[in-house]
């Protein structure tokens, strides 16, 4: 159903884009400078309501399995590679609603990918030191981005092994884990980890209402004048987000544009219809930096190479290549996928017999 | 064989008899339209050929061989087509001249052209029996390559040194086809490792599964497994794995053999020691 409305949505938008060309305005897009602090506010927006409900939840009533059965002592929450999970379950675990009840991140500060073979040291140290450190009986120790603790490449995922084995003989501690989800299908493949950590929550997909009643208070402070279009505004955003608030952020920013009038001294606003904006022709070696971006996460040139079994000199050219069609994106070092481009990324590689994460529903 | 003599006369006196109600009068419009369909079929033959090969190659992979594979089937229709068409313009079909008419064809084709007819017949077989298609990577008597025609006589195949060799259909009746395929975008990948009987199994067992595991080509959802033999020079370790696209087959065998070579280094391995009293065979 959803499909079919986007597929609506997307005939829709076509005679949008015409109905706006055959007026001889200019529509030109936000000014970056205006685009980074309208990205910034968005940042400090609450988490929406629908995803810290669930993980609330699933993490109080995963608590209360732990309290009857202490080998009941996991949860995962999977979500899609441009989920900022890491962000996000800090912000939804319920600290007010936790008594005697110390939450550790053991892993905050580390970067193990580089040098994949001492990650299970590595982790092993962290553990030790965060437990060592609290003062609280029970402990909940979250991991809120697992991925970032395996590498695609022989000996890359022992510290997952290790990692399922100390969860399970660990029941004196609650383990709060966060997962890509293709780094979950992967692993899964690699080293059954679904066998040992089953207990998953998958991150819901927002429905158009609830995407307006997130974004709504960015949204209506920028676009007072153009309320006509909204109500299939949010549902058109809501079907091409594919439900991701990420991937609707971007949208919903590339769809506010200038328009610049020859008539009118100033520029105006103008919402226009969500769309996705259209994938460039890839090569096949595109596609497998590409899925290995979306497996690990957020990664750094050098670990990527590692994954990818190239020499670092081997993938430049193609990433610079990447990031100038802006299909992907660097920060810090860490190159990421841009969300605005992962539904149509994923199609592709789907469509290219890729393993892709597992359909969230 | 007086019986079959008699045959044969009959239908030479048949072939007499009916020859001037067989052919139509033969005019210079007619002959037009013979030459027009002739080319419009060529054309659409070598249409078919050049949209199939560049559309397949554009799609995503999942459509590549579903694309490929139809070429007979155009190719068939429109020779089809054609060839009625002409029999349609110049012959007149009533049920005895068709009897008489394949008669005569069949003795004339089954002496003159009858290594051509068996492949034209092999190639009807291999349609339905299908031991091949368009797009399959195939093994026939030495020769290893990707399936790239399907032609009225024969097929032709891409070699990975990128020779083109043609093979005939008939080659279905007498020689084993081996299909690493069929049909499908997976095809299984044996890549060979040799180790001193005294390493330790367990270890390079391992290392070989998380080799095909890490690399960036292999399809997961297939199984991927490790087969172990002891030979009187070492012991032999089989990888079967499937990568994505069975085209990646050398390239992903080169893949799997460097990330193991580079924890097997780590690991201080041993290779076997052959002497000349030792020699690899093909099953090896």
């Amino acid at each position: 159903m959803l499909s079919l409305i986007s597929f609506f949505h997307r005939i829709q938008s076509w005679f949008s884009h015409a109905e706006a060309t055959a007026t001889e305005e200019t529509l030109e897009d936000l000014p970056p400078e205006i685009l980074i602090k309208l990205e910034k506010i968005i940042r400090k927006l609450p988490a929406p309501p629908t995803y810290s409900a669930t993980i609330q939840e699933a993490i109080l009533s995963s608590l209360k399995n732990w309290e009857a059965d202490k080998f009941a002592n996991r949860l995962v929450i999977l979500a899609s590679p441009i989920s900022e999970l890491s962000t996000l379950i800090p912000r939804c675990v319920p600290d007010n609603q936790l008594k005697n009840v110390a939450v550790v991140y053991p892993f905050s500060d580390l970067d193990l990918r580089n040098k994949p073979l001492q990650i299970t040291q590595k982790l092993k140290l962290a553990i030790d030191k965060a437990v060592s450190s609290s003062h609280q009986q029970k402990i909940i120790i979250v991991i809120p981005n697992l991925e970032q603790f395996f590498l695609r490449c022989i000996g890359g995922w022992d510290g997952i092994i290790w990692l399922r084995e100390y969860i399970v003989n660990t029941p004196e501690h609650f383990w709060l884990l966060g997962c890509n989800d293709w780094s979950w299908h992967f692993l899964d493949y690699a080293c059954q980890i679904n066998a040992y950590l089953e207990t998953i929550v998958k991150l819901p997909l927002l429905e158009e209402s609830e995407l307006e009643t997130w974004l709504n208070p960015v949204h209506e402070s920028i676009t007072k004048e153009i309320q006509e279009k909204l109500p299939l505004f949010w549902q058109t955003l809501a079907s091409s987000s594919e439900g991701k608030s990420e991937i609707a952020t971007q949208i919903w920013l590339n769809s506010i544009k200038l328009v610049i009038s020859e008539e009118q001294e100033s520029a105006q606003l103008k919402l226009m219809t969500p769309s996705l904006p259209k994938l460039p022709a890839l090569s096949a070696s595109n596609r497998y930096i590409l899925q290995a971006i979306l497996l690990h996460g957020a990664i750094t040139r050098y670990s990527l190479a590692l994954s990818l079994g190239e020499k670092e000199d081997n993938i430049q050219a193609e990433i610079q290549i990447l990031l100038k069609e802006d299909l992907i994106q660097q920060k810090a070092e860490q190159l990421m996928i841009n969300p605005i481009h992962y539904p149509k990324i994923k199609q592709e590689l789907k469509q290219n017999n890729f393993l892709i994460g597992y359909e969230l529903s | 064989m007086t019986k079959l003599s008699g045959y044969f006369y009959l239908f030479a006196e048949q072939g007499e008899e009916l020859s001037e109600e067989l052919i139509t009068e033969i005019t210079l419009e007619k002959i037009l339209y013979a030459i027009s369909a002739i080319a419009l079929s060529y054309l659409l033959l070598v249409s078919i050929q050049f949209l199939t090969t560049w559309s397949s190659e554009k799609v995503p992979r999942r459509y590549r061989l579903l694309i490929k594979q139809s070429v007979p089937f155009w190719k068939g229709l429109v020779l089809i087509i054609t060839i009625s068409y002409l029999i349609n313009l110049f012959l007149n079909l009533s049920g005895q001249n068709l009897l008489a008419l394949t008669g005569t064809i069949a003795l004339t084709l089954g002496f003159a052209f009858k290594d051509y007819t068996t492949s034209i017949i092999a190639g009807v077989v291999a349609l339905f029996e299908a031991p091949y298609h368009v797009g399959d990577r195939v093994k026939i008597d030495e020769h290893y390559g990707e399936v790239t025609d399907f032609g009225l006589r024969g097929i032709r195949l891409k070699t990975p040194d990128d020779d083109l060799i043609t093979i005939p259909h008939s080659k279905i009746f007498s020689e084993a086809i081996s299909n690493s395929n069929s049909g499908k975008l997976e095809a299984q990948v044996v890549t060979n490792f040799y180790f001193h009987h005294e390493e330790d199994t367990e270890a390079i067992i391992e290392i070989l599964y998380q080799a095909a595991y890490s690399s960036k080509y292999t399809q997961l959802k297939l199984p991927i497994v490790v087969i172990v033999s002891e030979k009187s020079w070492g012991t032999h370790f089989k990888l079967r794995a499937y990568p994505m696209d069975a085209r990646d087959e050398f390239i992903y065998q080169t893949d799997l053999t460097r990330r193991s070579k580079k924890a097997f280094k780590q690991m201080g391995l041993k290779y076997p020691n052959l002497t000349s009293k030792f020699e690899l065979t093909d099953a090896d």
